[in-house]
């Protein structure tokens, strides 16, 4: 999943950052005892503390997860309708097409064959698969759930079960669709999809191992959509029918205004915790389309919607001093600004210049002055991944902030104590953490013996010089990166997701690099896999890295003192298939 | 230049602009006078200077790479992100308080001042000159040349102004050139409007038709006969034209499309600031009020000196 | 007049034709790809050429094509050509980011932008007009310059700045904002209607309600000094019954018909407004729509509004006429 469909972002004035904690965390679904892994499947008790499961292809210790559910006392209660804001309009409700803000509410429509979080490898969501087998690591095997049933709809499609029949007929329509998202990720990935006759099994082979399987399969985008729907494909543009929590019926869509989800009456997860009572608690999820995030907050302020995600954590603080009670879940996030060098154009092709940039980066600052302390330095691979990024005692090491040293390296390359550099960068004043970092970013450079011709771009002018490779370093924009591997294709010479097309990054000059990044992508399992991205980033470090992530936030999100049961510590994109929500109002 | 005046003055008409011969002692009479009749348009007068004052004097002005006036009086750098801690209230330290990365919000404004009068100031100017040139030659030419050229500005009255310096930046990309580009051609057609009407009537005047018939060159009676008379017109424009400038171009940058980072843009800085409002009042407040109070300035200043120009048309313009 | 009439509908179909093709070729010397812009980052090629051609953006930009053999002009299929059949048909079709037909979206919004354009202009003849008469009644007064100041301050505010207060101090303060993120129609909730549209149309009604006072003074002084006016105080009228039954009804018909030529002006202020109180009007639309690039969107608003602004300018002359029978055009 790693940057094939959150980057689509980019294109919106919004960070997708906001996309995901704005409307992800508020699942409402089952707890945590419906995450079944194929091995251990442990329920959580009612104090928000759970136990995990280990992961399919496993191999990590079935340590505790970090998952949770806040405000989680009393007894659930159904109905009620809940409001969300969110400053990125929806396209299309097409899921495999979409790229605006409803990508964030597709799990809630459709479901996934399983969804593992990126942020704790130990959660995963067993959703149209009950289990799993891999005779070898190309070839899994789904043996489908027998009663997730497509709800009632308007689109004419059958309220039958969902079948193996579905997910070849999800596949095949990516593979042939160029203009799906997750092409990126079906194109090259996936090989074949075998439904057996009987529907209860589907066989996925890959051309090759590839350890992000998990991550990328169930994915917001890799939903799986009713065959009888993909035959009339244009009526999910704005309406839905499956067998998700909700349903979007025709004409509940206002473009512009919001959109409104119906409880699937027939959804069949079921929550343990309180009886098997029927999920979701909500009869109504309504997203509202508020662009201007004074404005979002001002709607939630004013009791117009039951969640908003806060700027920083200054903001959920005064939010927390002047009103009620709320809720706040503070979670980690996949996202940074990153700087971005071209290794093939001068004066990036020596090393020591790329060393120089890093040694110049005070990341503290950006915590500190950006983020109001809420955040963390990362290495090549961000914080948030757990143990694909190297710890921090390493990174000491690998990039301390040494201004010093960058001078001694670039009196070294050039004989000057200062080297001429430009540098491009989306401009838009719509984009706060980016113009944040700028002014901070400039003068750090300044100060290491770097001086900058600055070449602020229009966004669909840089885009295109950044993916033409049209550029010698680039301040990029924040992007949600939810597995290590985009951030090692960075440094490929193919290029994120091996699109190839852009940044031809140090494995173009290092064949041992390159190899290493290839290799990490095959390693199926994820402690090995982990430890492989982690020796990877040592190569970069000793060859000077051409992609330096700057720092990842915690996201802040306030809910109305009489939201329950709010899914926590997993991450939004995972956090979007659980729908525990009820309201005590 | 004076001679060509002194020729011209005596078909001109006196009751419209004071064209003639001595119109720069009498300005100087009337302008006294009107500091006493017009306090409002001596106020502004004020704000402007001092905003001058503080535009050329508080950052470190360059002129072509070289450093004029020293280092400049404001007490911080425009991105010295140092200068205090993160949503500092105001203090004797930080008179306007700290934005959001801790740089100073008095600092910011004072470079944004240099950067909103230089945006203005240049529109206008080559807006204007270039309405001016256009609208002469569209009101002496007539026929095909003034229908062509009305068509022209037809069509760019047609659009609503704000959108077309959106889609105008959006294209060339934004930057400081861009944006003086946009406002320049945002002007241009109202000026051209106006001085074609004003130079419609003085070509039928009888100079006009003295001058050319003794023989003087199209370029000599446009540009020494009915272009002087026409000036005055055009400075009174200019002077009203300013305060809509500063105002586009904050428009602009308030929603992305303006002079970009790590440039100054008070536009800018209230589109940033308002989002931590509750936090940090101060750094949304004095940057959306130095919008205010500059372009206030210029309204009454533009009122004064329309009033000085022409009497008849004193209070009216919206 | 009726020929009148006729040559001005016709200069306006040429200029409408200048407009078109001005903001064609404007829109398409960008630079950036909008397939790219769709398709993100890590896009593969054959991805991006599939966006393109789903776009439409592989055919030419113009109809005409110059080809080696006679008769050397080849008419066919181009982005030109579709875009205007497109605007005649009124089948708009998608926008090419937000992949919803463009024609609904216009049939959605357009009654939230004019509502707006309604109560902003009612709103700026309710506080412009009054002022104007106060203040050139009592002119040269305290109150004149109060009101004269006030009106400068008015035209000084940035609109954008004050709506961002008008929207996040209530809220602070109070805790109450104006209903967002759905649109209220007049017919089901007049109030709620009224709480979500009067806080925007204050806003943007300060500025033209300013320009409108001055020019009620100003138009109301010139009013005054006329013979007419002479005669009807010399026949002994009270002064009140002069200014109200003789000076202001030949007063308005200037602010009348500026009012009418300030719709361009306001249509601007609506897309920064509409995107502070998030009501989604043709001008967050077309903001939108141009910061993703998508230049077909964006030279269709820009046409239309470019016939509303036409037709209107059309109605203020003809009205000239109408108010004053002394105009005639031939």
């Amino acid at each position: 999943m790693a940057g094939s469909y959150w980057d689509k972002f980019t294109a919106q004035r919004v960070s997708r950052r906001r996309v995901l904690q704005g409307a992800g965390v508020a699942g409402a679904a089952a707890g945590a005892v419906l995450i079944v892994g194929c091995g251990s499947g442990k329920s959580s008790n009612n104090n928000g503390t759970s136990t995990g499961s280990t992961p399919a292809g496993g191999g990590t210790p079935a340590a505790p997860t970090g998952f949770r559910l806040l405000n989680n006392s009393g007894t659930p209660k159904a109905g009620g309708s809940y409001n969300i804001g969110t400053s990125v309009d929806f396209d299309t409700f097409d899921p495999h097409i979409s790229i605006a803000g409803g990508v964030a509410y597709f799990p809630r429509l459709y479901n996934a064959v399983i969804n593992r979080s990126p942020v704790d490898n130990n959660f995963k969501f067993d959703d149209l698969a009950s289990s799993l087998e891999q005779p070898d690591s190309t070839t899994y095997i789904f043996t489908m759930r027998d009663n997730v049933k497509i709800g009632p709809n308007k689109l004419g499609v059958p309220e039958r079960n969902m079948d193996a029949g579905d997910i070849k007929a999800t596949f095949d329509r990516i593979k042939n669709l160029p203009q799906a998202n997750a092409y990126a990720f079906v194109g090259p990935n996936i090989a074949s999809v075998d439904a057996s006759a009987d529907g209860k099994t589907t066989t996925i082979k890959t051309p090759k191992p590839y350890g992000y399987f998990f991550f990328r399969i169930g994915s917001a985008i890799n939903l799986i959509v009713p065959k009888e729907l993909i035959q009339q494909a244009d009526k999910m543009k704005s309406a839905s029918a499956g067998a998700g929590p909700y349903v979007l019926n025709p004409g509940d869509y206002t473009e512009g205004q919001n959109a409104k989800l119906t409880k699937n009456p027939s959804y069949y997860r079921k929550d343990e915790n309180n009886n098997n009572a029927s999920l979701p608690y909500l009869d109504q999820m309504t997203v509202k389309i508020i662009a201007d995030r004074s404005a979002l907050r001002t709607a939630f302020q004013s009791g117009q919607t039951e969640q908003y995600t806060a700027q920083d954590v200054n903001d959920a603080n005064s939010l927390q001093q002047g009103g009620p009670n709320y809720t706040v879940n503070r979670d980690t996030t996949n996202t940074f600004i990153a700087f971005t060098m071209n290794p093939l154009n001068a004066p990036w092709k020596d090393d020591r210049i790329r060393k120089a940039a890093n040694f110049a980066l005070n990341r503290q600052e950006y915590v500190d002055r950006v983020y109001a302390g809420q955040a963390k330095q990362n290495g090549l691979v961000h914080w948030s991944l757990g143990d694909y990024a190297l710890p921090p005692s390493e990174l000491k090491t690998l990039q301390p902030f040494d201004p010093q040293q960058s001078k001694q390296l670039i009196q070294a390359a050039t004989g000057n104590s200062t080297i001429d550099i430009t540098v491009m960068w989306p401009d838009n004043s719509i984009i706060e953490e980016h113009n944040l970092h700028l002014p901070i970013w400039l003068s750090q450079m300044q100060n290491a013996g770097f001086n900058i011709k600055k070449d602020p771009q229009a966004f669909a002018t840089w885009l295109t010089n950044y993916t033409n490779k049209k550029y010698d370093a680039s301040l990029a924009l924040n992007q949600v990166y939810e597995t290590a591997e985009f951030e090692m294709d960075f440094e490929s010479k193919e290029g994120p997701a091996g699109s190839n097309i852009y940044s031809n990054g140090l494995g173009a000059i290092d064949p041992a690099i390159e190899k290493a990044i290839i290799d990490s992508k095959a390693i199926t399992d994820p402690a090995a896999q982990a430890k492989a991205v982690q020796e990877a980033q040592r190569m970069m470090y000793a060859k000077g890295p051409m992609f330096l992530p700057l720092v990842t936030p915690y996201a802040f999100t306030l809910f109305q003192p009489y939201v329950h049961n709010i899914p926590s510590g997993i991450g939004a994109g995972s956090a979007l298939f659980l729908n525990t929500i009820w309201l005590a109002k | 230049m004076a001679k060509d005046i002194a020729v011209a003055s005596p078909a001109f008409g006196a009751e419209a602009f004071p064209g003639e011969a001595g119109r720069w002692s009498r300005l100087a009479r009337q302008s006294w006078v009107l500091i006493r009749r017009n306090p409002l348009g001596f106020f502004g007068l004020m704000i402007i200077l001092a905003l001058v004052v503080i535009a050329l004097f508080g950052p470190p002005t360059r002129v072509f790479g070289y450093s004029v006036f020293g280092p400049g009086f404001a007490p911080f750098g425009l991105n010295e992100y140092t200068a205090g801690q993160p949503n500092e209230g105001m203090s004797l330290r930080h008179w306007f308080g700290t934005d959001r990365i801790g740089r100073d919000t008095l600092s910011r404004d004072i470079y944004g001042a240099q950067i909103s009068l230089s945006v203005a100031f240049i529109s206008v100017l080559g807006g204007s000159a270039l309405g001016t040139i256009a609208g002469i030659i569209s009101g002496y030419a007539g026929g095909t040349v003034d229908s062509l050229i009305q068509r022209a500005v037809d069509t760019a009255i047609a659009f609503p102004a704000l959108l077309l310096l959106l889609i105008i930046v959006q294209v060339l990309g934004p930057s400081f050139r861009t944006v003086v580009f946009a406002i320049m051609l945002g002007i241009f057609p109202g000026v051209t409007r106006v001085v074609r009407g004003a130079a419609l009537a003085e070509r039928n005047n009888q100079y006009v038709e003295a001058a050319r018939a003794i023989g003087a060159s199209t370029p000599r009676i446009l540009f020494r006969h009915i272009l002087p008379n026409v000036l005055a017109l055009a400075i009174v424009i200019m002077t009203t034209l300013l305060g809509a400038a500063i105002l586009a171009e904050a428009s602009l940058s308030f929603l992305g499309l303006g002079i970009p980072e790590p440039a100054a843009s008070w536009g800018r800085d209230v589109s940033q600031a308002r989002n931590s409002f509750p936090i940090n009042v101060s750094a949304a407040f004095f940057p959306g009020a130095a919008i205010a109070l500059t372009v206030f300035g210029f309204n009454m200043l533009g009122d004064a000196i329309r009033d000085i120009a022409d009497p008849r048309l004193r209070g009216s313009q919206s | 007049m009726q020929t009148f009439i006729l040559r001005r509908l016709m200069v306006g179909v040429v200029i409408l034709i200048f407009l078109s093709l001005a903001t064609f070729v404007l829109l398409h010397v960008v630079p950036g790809d909008p397939a790219k812009l769709r398709c993100g980052l890590s896009c593969q090629p054959e991805q991006v050429a599939a966006i393109r051609h789903q776009l439409g953006l592989d055919k030419p930009l113009f109809p005409i094509s110059f080809s080696g053999s006679l008769p050397f002009i080849e008419f066919g299929p181009s982005q030109y050509g579709d875009w205007v059949k497109s605007l005649f048909s009124g089948d708009l079709g998608v926008s090419q980011y937000y992949q919803q037909p463009v024609a609904t979206a216009l049939q959605n919004r357009f009654p939230v932008t004019f509502e707006l354009m309604v109560l902003t202009l009612i709103l700026t003849v309710l506080i412009g007009v009054p002022f104007g008469i106060v203040s050139a009644v009592f002119r040269n007064s305290a109150v004149d310059y109060l009101v004269r100041t006030t009106a400068i301050l008015g035209l000084s505010v940035p609109n954008f700045w004050l709506g961002t207060l008008v929207l996040i101090v209530p809220v602070a303060v109070w805790g109450y904002s104006p209903p967002l993120g759905r649109v209220i129609s007049f017919s089901a909730d007049p109030i709620g209607n009224l709480k979500q549209f009067g806080p925007p149309a204050a806003v943007l009604a300060l500025a033209s309600a300013a320009g409108i006072m001055r020019l009620a003074r100003s138009s109301l002084l010139e009013v005054m000094r006329q013979d007419y006016m002479r005669t009807a105080r010399a026949k002994g009228l009270k002064e009140r019954a002069v200014v109200l039954r003789h000076g202001l009804k030949n007063s308005l018909i200037p602010v009348v018909t500026v009012l009418g030529l300030q719709v361009a002006g306001l249509l601007g202020g609506a897309i920064i407004i509409e995107q502070i109180f998030t009501l989604p009007g043709l001008g967050q639309y077309v903001f939108q729509e141009l910061l993703y690039k998508d230049f077909q969107v964006v030279q269709t608003m820009t046409v239309y509004v470019g016939a509303i602004v036409i037709l209107m300018n059309l109605a203020v002359d003809v009205s000239y006429a109408w108010f004053d029978p002394r105009i005639r055009y031939s």
